[in-house]
């Protein structure tokens, strides 16, 4: 790879590191898993870097490759056998109103411990579509599906994600 | 929940996102060290496919070179028939360590002779062959029948060698009527040989035989009989016989293959 290619490289990884990992975040519910998913995206990036510089959209190529990474890892053995929806632990921000940041922890809480209950395609549209606000023609892209397919695919994943909020606050309530 | 709280949650998802530590410099090195290790396992690997290539190719190599060797001197070729000119080529030479014939005039011990004999000279002949099998016959009226059963690398067949004494009246015109033939070509010594290159075809087995008859001056005859591959060789047309014109004719010119 010549130097102005490899500085482009440096360039994008360094910019778009911290949107990469929260994707990966919303799909994997874990920094540290977030942070591999992200470095491994990265690498495998700079691979292919001589052929998609100068492509429109690198970084559509670079969250395509981050989800295909995040589910060839969901398809290993030891992370299937792996259960990720326990307690999300509290983490309090000082600055912000005490009622108004529970109100926020409670949705936050929610809206993560049901996200890991939808199965992980459509997770993963809900976080492109809903987090990174990508039309259905990108989510397409990324996917490596029709649009039919993301929409389907879309509904699927709201109706499984508010059945799992719904069930978490039943849960909830009864606890308390 | 409505579309808007699930923009809403997952922005506050990861409101909490512990610092990045992220070193590009670093990762850059990391990829630059996956990317030697990959192109070093690939020229390994195409090295490991190349050798390994060449040493399953190369007995092929030497086998078919040898192959080659063999066959110019007389083995399988099972070509057409000869052009009317062609002249038989002179008989190989037989071999001083077969034993001369013992002096015996009893047909068992002619029939032994020539068991004995034809299984020894027959592989000098055609050194490709080996002889399976060798029977000697006695069909009457002083005839001999020998049936070679041999295998030489490219398929099974047999090689018929008969004798008729000077009584039978064994003639060329007589043979000819019965197989149809080329010649004949004289001898060096004023004895004719007689081929039949028509491809026939048998009833059992299945198949078609070439033969070569060596009229012998004192009226004897040893007509030496080729047949195809039974069963039938891969790769080979089915109206190839086993032997050559030439190692046909030098089992029939071979003086010592006489009757006692």
């Amino acid at each position: 790879m010549r130097k102005a290619e490899e500085q482009g490289f440096r360039e994008f990884a360094v910019s778009h590191a911290a949107s990469l990992r929260r994707t990966a975040y919303l799909f994997c519910g874990d920094w540290h898993t977030a942070e591999d998913l992200m470095q491994a995206s990265l690498l495998k990036l700079y691979q292919a870097w001589p052929r998609i510089e100068w492509r429109d959209n690198a970084s559509g190529y670079a969250r395509k490759v981050l989800l295909r990474t995040w589910l060839d890892e969901k398809r290993r053995p030891w992370r299937r056998a792996e259960q990720r929806d326990g307690e999300v632990p509290d983490v309090a921000d000082a600055a912000a109103d005490p009622e108004r940041a529970g109100e926020q922890l409670w949705a936050r809480d929610l809206v993560q411990a049901g996200l890991l209950r939808v199965p992980p395609r459509q997770r993963a549209v809900l976080v492109l579509r809903y987090f990174e606000d990508l039309p259905v023609s990108e989510v397409a892209v990324a996917m490596g599906c029709t649009e039919g397919t993301v929409k389907s695919q879309t509904a699927r994943g709201l109706s499984a994600l508010r059945a799992a909020v719904e069930e978490l606050e039943r849960g909830a309530v009864v606890a308390s | 929940m409505s579309e808007a709280d699930l923009r809403e949650g997952l922005r506050a998802a990861v409101g909490d996102e512990p610092p990045l530590d992220f070193d590009a410099d670093e990762l850059i090195r990391r990829a630059q060290h996956v990317r030697r290790r990959r192109r070093a396992l690939v020229a390994v690997a195409v090295a490991t496919l190349a050798l390994t290539g060449t040493v399953l190719a190369l007995p092929g190599v030497v086998d078919q070179r040898r192959g080659v060797d063999a066959a110019s001197g007389s083995v399988l070729t099972t070509t057409a028939s000869p052009p009317a000119s062609q002249t038989p080529a002179p008989a190989t030479t037989p071999s001083s360590t077969i034993e001369k014939p013992p002096a015996t005039t009893s047909m068992a011990g002619a029939k032994a002779y020539l068991s004995a004999y034809l299984s020894k000279r027959f592989p000098e002949v055609a050194p490709a062959a080996k002889v399976v099998s060798a029977e000697v016959v006695d069909i009457g009226s002083g005839h001999l029948y020998a049936l070679l059963s041999f295998h030489d690398g490219v398929g099974a067949s047999r090689v018929m060698v008969r004798l008729a004494p000077p009584s039978s009246g064994m003639t060329q015109e007589r043979f000819c009527d019965e197989a149809g033939c080329e010649g004949p070509i004289r001898q060096g010594d004023g004895s004719t040989v007689t081929s039949s290159w028509r491809t026939t075809t048998l009833p059992d087995p299945k198949g078609v035989m070439h033969t070569v008859a060596h009229f012998r001056l004192d009226g004897s005859v040893v007509e030496v009989r080729a047949f195809g591959y039974q069963p039938p060789a891969e790769g080979v047309l089915p109206e190839k016989v086993a032997l050559t014109y030439d190692q046909l004719a030098a089992l029939a010119t071979d003086p010592r293959v006489e009757l006692l």
